[in-house]
């Protein structure tokens, strides 16, 4: 699908804010293209259906985080198209969680890939994935303090642990006082 | 008596290919995995939030150099690609020439160190020796075309530290000479040896539904058959002039099987193919300056005043790596950054390619995905029925796998 034809469907079904970076590679100039799209939380997941539509098995990559203050962004990166030369397209859906209420739907039953990244994100910024049903711990140890967030900017960052880091880097700090 | 006649083993956890380490529970009945569950959560090194909080744009991408130390271009290479893309920052042709030629130098050394040690694992330690061994001729340029053997410190936002001069061209295509003569050899020993069909093949299988539900990237999905590469898909450095296409076990034998043999097709027709586009890049690189600023106070201050997000995604060795960064106006370091190594997307799979197989195919297995094997080093394996527990070794799991290579070379 051309990535004005993406364009224009999304703008067809979807109210939001759309966003198209191009960037061009080599003496050819050979363009790939990024799409940023800001959705609101409820119209989601059936976003992540509509990806179903330009590609079988659309490829999901990753979950971002950025700490906006009172809010938090979460970024889901997909490709599509991939497979071809030069046709694959970067779809990355934004939707930003108010902190008071970090809940949103899980893709897991969708794309089964999701699994890790929605586990990740839930122990490093706190989200709650309705529908996600293993929420153990990931990267993060199982002795992990509840309410602790390493990937905020707020209260709940444990910045405590930072500095006992730096304490035990430092040479002999530990032993002289 | 015992009712429940499954026992669970646990690999792992220490696992330094992986920017953390990994542990695999699995759950076996005799010889055979009935359950496999993944773990991670044993030290997360926090490289994203150093990024975040405590360097500036320029001092990450030696932080991102050290995400993993066989990908020490993929990650900064992504990273840079990706904070270029947030800055608008336009990168010269040369310095999109150079950084194609180290990302393929960087692609044949982490094949062959792999064909290494997936030969190690099954016991065929004259491979071993013989794969590392021309991987030095390799280690030899990477080291007299960027100074240095291992962290290449190349990348910088808007281009790369040094050039490719005319005698080190010369001294990257004697190397790619050298590899394309031994190449056969390589080849023979690799994929038509006896033992290691048949260790190998339709051993750790993974469908193409799977690859394609579970999002596996690399050398794994395209051994499922899944055609998917970045080189190819949205190409980025000089890639786009090259034309690469993702190789799949099929171009070699006609058919998809998805196993640890077709890993192997994939990686070694990988490395010709890296010969390939290393010539036709240095065949073709266009002349010209290597950085967009060479000033790197005033490339500082400009991307301090940037604003922005972008995306960066490169093929590395193990598959489509992915960086994201935010720059926010007035801010020195990144506001947001997040890395996704490609064996990140390769752990769900191992789910599928586990379930059935023994014990002792555990090495090779976990291996044809390409992480580091020292997760190996600790195995503990729970009779839970008999709350005994006792300690299976790195060397005790390898002896197993080296007994069914010989108890299968008697049979031939």
């Amino acid at each position: 699908m051309h990535v004005q034809e993406i364009l224009s469907k999304i703008n067809d079904n979807f109210r939001c804010e759309v966003k198209l970076q191009t960037r061009a590679a080599g003496v050819k100039r050979i363009e790939r293209h990024e799409i940023f799209v800001r959705i609101p939380r409820e119209k989601f997941r059936d976003f992540v259906k509509f990806l179903f539509e330009i590609q079988d098995h659309p490829h999901f990559s990753v979950i971002s985080a950025t700490d906006l203050g009172d809010k938090m962004e979460l970024l889901y990166h997909f490709t599509v198209d991939y497979g071809k030369r030069n046709e694959e397209k970067v779809i990355t859906v934004c939707v930003s969680l108010p902190k008071d209420d970090l809940r949103i739907e899980s893709i897991t039953d969708l794309i089964p890939g999701a699994h890790i990244s929605e586990r990740e994100i839930h122990e490093m910024v706190g989200v709650e994935f309705s529908g996600l049903k293993d929420t153990r711990h990931f990267f993060l140890p199982d002795d992990w303090p509840d309410g602790k967030y390493p990937w905020r900017r707020d209260d709940t960052f444990p910045g405590e642990m930072v500095n006992k880091l730096y304490e035990t880097w430092k040479e002999g700090c530990g032993d002289d006082e | 008596m015992m009712n429940d006649p499954s026992f669970v083993i646990s690999v792992g956890p220490v696992h330094p290919a992986l920017k953390e380490p990994i542990e695999l529970v699995l759950r076996v009945e005799g010889e055979r995995i009935v359950d496999v569950d993944v773990r991670c959560s044993q030290a997360h090194r926090g490289i994203e939030w150093l990024g975040m909080n405590r360097n500036n744009a320029i001092q990450t991408i030696y932080l991102a150099e050290r995400v993993c130390g066989i990908c020490n271009v993929c990650h900064p290479y992504c990273m840079v690609m990706a904070v270029e893309d947030a800055a608008e920052i336009d990168v010269p042709e040369r310095a999109h020439y150079i950084r194609t030629v180290v990302a393929e130098l960087e692609r044949i050394h982490s094949h062959l160190l792999w064909a290494g040690v997936a030969a190690h694992e099954i016991g065929f330690d004259t491979v071993f020796h013989y794969t590392w061994a021309l991987r030095e001729e390799i280690m030899d340029t990477i080291e007299f075309v960027t100074g240095n053997r291992v962290t290449k410190g190349i990348m910088m936002i808007g281009g790369v530290r040094r050039d490719i001069t005319p005698e080190r061209a010369e001294r990257i295509r004697r190397a790619m000479r050298y590899y394309l003569e031994k190449f056969s050899k390589i080849e023979d020993i690799l994929l038509h040896d006896t033992s290691i069909m048949m260790r190998t093949r339709d051993v750790g299988i993974l469908t193409r539904e799977d690859a394609l539900s579970l999002c596996a990237v690399g050398p794994v999905a395209r051994a499922s058959g899944v055609p998917k590469d970045v080189r190819q898909d949205s190409p980025y450095g000089a890639y786009a002039d090259i034309g690469v296409d993702a190789v799949t076990p099929d171009n070699y034998t006609g058919e998809v099987h998805g196993d640890v043999y077709d890993r192997i097709i994939v990686r070694l027709l990988e490395v010709k193919q890296s010969i390939d586009i290393i010539n036709a890049a240095l065949d073709n690189i266009p002349s010209g300056p290597i950085l967009w600023e060479s000033n790197y106070v005033k490339l500082l201050s400009i991307l301090k005043r940037a604003e922005g997000e972008g995306i960066g995604r490169v093929e590395a060795p193990r598959g489509e790596d992915i960086h994201y960064v935010r720059l926010e106006k007035g801010r020195e370091s990144l506001l947001s950054w997040k890395i996704r190594a490609p064996t990140y997307n390769n752990v769900l799979p191992w789910i599928p390619m586990l379930l059935g197989a023994e014990i002792a195919d555990v090495p090779i297995v976990a291996a044809s995905t390409d992480p580091c094997m020292s997760c190996l080093n600790r195995v503990t394996v729970v009779d839970e029925a008999r709350g005994n527990e006792f300690y299976l070794t790195k060397e005790k799991m390898h002896e197993m796998s080296i007994l069914k290579t010989r108890r299968l070379m008697r049979n031939v």
